[in-house]
């Protein structure tokens, strides 16, 4: 206090909440009387947040099934010694089907890997001319899932010990290439969500940028009079995340109902590669985690706008 | 504890940006309690004297001290408090159009933050009387006259009992009657103890008053005088 040599009147209880709630209430109603602009803000704020967000929901939900499907997928290829007569190569396989580790063992004669192979349009013409049958007999091994969850290294030993094996080979291909693509999809989507939520916070601090200068008046008045800087900004600070956290209520309400409309075809394709699969509309702590980054983007992009246009209007 | 001086300015100097010196090398001192009127032609600095003294704005040279303390020492985040520390009223009357003559005294009020919503409401409802005007309450300025508009600025420069009080053209264009009953109250308030800075360019309305006078003439301060009552000024 500089003119004041009076006490200060004591501080009433709860002013701080008062405070707080009259700039809540203020934004909100800011915001009631723009509708049109701050309708068209939500939305826009909602597509932002909804794109990535639904692209989460589905890659964390199809992750799971496409592991599944990928160790359907790894297998180990027994090689057997030349010359092993089918009947041999039979006996063997129902012995390793019987282990716990393994699910199914194919059988493929040489006759069968040579057919296959020229099936593959290259390797026709080359196979043709050669007169005897290159391909050695072959046992392709499926694991358990369990198995495959503990790792096919032990087990792959344990083949290559069996009489009349030649060489063993663990086929990861599909589920390196699965981890792998899955990988590029988890960065992208992080750019992707990255790149629309400063896009969302942009968005909303241009559409509290407009309001601001609807009051510069006020403003201008309320800093005269020793308004400071935090109370003057607080409204707006609150307008920008009421944008967002409607926004991101929006968006949320987008994603379940694309999750919906998914559902049923989904279900339905799952059904036809014979499995049981159905997406799940995203839960409740996943709405609240939306409306959390929604509320703090919009917070954070009215922040940016209001503090550089505050400061331009007061030269002391 | 009162100050020695409540507004003490030593060579002050300010030069808008872009544009020519509005204020040169101007010194003065005001002890608490005085009633002091800053006179001049328009454009000779008064307005920017009283917003250097409230820190509306910054002086590009000297120093001004408020109640003992050095204005230029003052940093940014306590400039609000020492302008709700003062009651100012402007030239351009900068009352809010669409609140209520109630939400705009009450406004340095809500500002402070620090008191209740009864204090306020009593507050804000002994000030509006002072003024003469207990029953606008619920009206918007534009429903008001120029005196009551006046007046409404003077119930929010002094709703929260400042020690300093400075009006620019409190009474700039209104009829003398109305003038005669602004200058009243400023000084029921100096009677009150309020240190009053009053600028004015109407050299009739001073007067009619007398008193101490600080005449300013192209940004400097050229005399600073007690001029006598003059009877029988329309
Ligand atoms: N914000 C401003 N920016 C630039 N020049 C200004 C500003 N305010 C006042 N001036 C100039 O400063 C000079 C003094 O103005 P002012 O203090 O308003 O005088 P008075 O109140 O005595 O009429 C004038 O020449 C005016 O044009
Ligand atoms: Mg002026």
């Amino acid at each position: 206090m500089t003119a004041g040599a009076r006490p200060r009147p004591r501080r009433p209880r709860g002013r701080w909440l008062r405070e707080h709630r009259r700039a809540c209430l203020a934004a909100w109603s800011a915001l009631a009387g723009a509708r049109l602009a701050g309708l068209m803000t939500v939305l826009v704020v909602a597509v932002a947040l909804a794109l990535p967000a639904a692209l989460g929901v589905l890659l964390s939900q199809t992750a799971g099934l496409a592991r599944g499907l990928a160790g359907e997928l790894s297998r180990i290829a027994l090689f057997l010694e030349p010359g092993t007569r089918p009947e041999a190569a039979r006996a063997l396989a129902e012995r390793v089907a019987a282990w716990a580790e393994v699910a199914a063992v194919d059988y493929v004669s040489p006759k069968q890997a040579l057919a296959e192979a020229r099936r593959l349009a290259g390797l026709a013409e080359p196979l043709r001319v050669l007169e005897d049958n290159p391909f050695p007999p072959l046992l392709l091994v499926s694991p358990t899932p369990e198995a495959l969850a503990r790792g096919l290294e032990p087990l792959a030993r344990r083949l290559g010990r069996l009489p009349g094996v030649e060489d063993v080979q663990v086929e990861l291909v599909w589920a390196e290439r699965l981890e792998a693509f899955l990988e590029v999809a988890r960065r992208v989507l992080l750019i992707l969500g990255l790149a629309l939520a400063a896009a969302a916070a942009l968005v909303v601090g241009n559409t509290v940028r407009l309001t601001l200068e609807g009051r510069r008046e006020e403003i201008a008045v309320m800093r005269l009079l020793g308004g400071t800087e935090a109370y003057v900004r607080r409204p707006y600070l609150y307008e920008g995340l009421w944008l967002g956290l409607l926004g991101a209520m929006v968006a949320w309400a987008l994603v379940a109902g694309a999750v919906w409309a998914l559902a049923a075809p989904v279900a339905r394709l799952a059904a036809l590669y014979g499995g049981s699969f159905s997406l799940r509309p995203p839960g409740v702590a996943w709405g609240a985690a939306l409306a959390g980054v929604g509320a703090l983007l919009g917070w954070a992009g009215a922040w940016l706008a209001v503090r550089a246009q505050l400061r331009r209007m007061d030269p002391a | 504890m009162q100050p020695a001086s409540m507004i003490e300015c030593h060579g002050v100097g300010k030069r808008y940006p872009g544009g020519r010196e509005a204020l040169r090398e101007v010194s003065f001192r005001v002890g608490p309690g005085e009633f002091v009127f800053v006179t001049g032609h328009s454009g000779a600095g008064k307005s920017t004297l009283l917003k250097l003294v409230a820190l509306l704005e910054r002086p590009t040279s000297g120093r001004v001290v408020v109640a003992g303390r050095s204005l230029d020492r003052l940093p940014r985040r306590e400039v609000p408090a020492h302008r709700r520390a003062i009651g100012m009223i402007f030239q351009e009357g900068r009352l809010l159009p669409e609140r209520t003559v109630y939400e705009n005294v009450a406004l340095p009020l809500e500002l402070a933050g620090c008191w209740s919503a009864r204090e306020i409401r009593h507050r804000v409802r002994t000030a509006l009387e002072r003024v003469g005007l207990a029953g606008k309450e619920r009206c918007r300025p534009v429903e008001l006259s120029g005196g009551e508009q006046q007046r409404v600025g003077i119930a929010r420069a002094v709703v929260h009992r400042p020690r300093l009080l400075l009006a620019d053209e409190p009474t700039g264009n209104l009829d003398p009657a109305m003038a005669w009953e602004i200058m009243g109250l400023f000084l029921a308030f100096h009677r009150a103890g309020v240190t009053v800075l009053v600028a004015t360019h109407d050299p009739s309305l001073i007067r009619r008053l007398g008193g101490r006078v600080l005449t300013l003439q192209e940004g400097q301060l050229v005399d600073d005088a007690w001029w006598p009552v003059v009877e029988g000024v329309p």
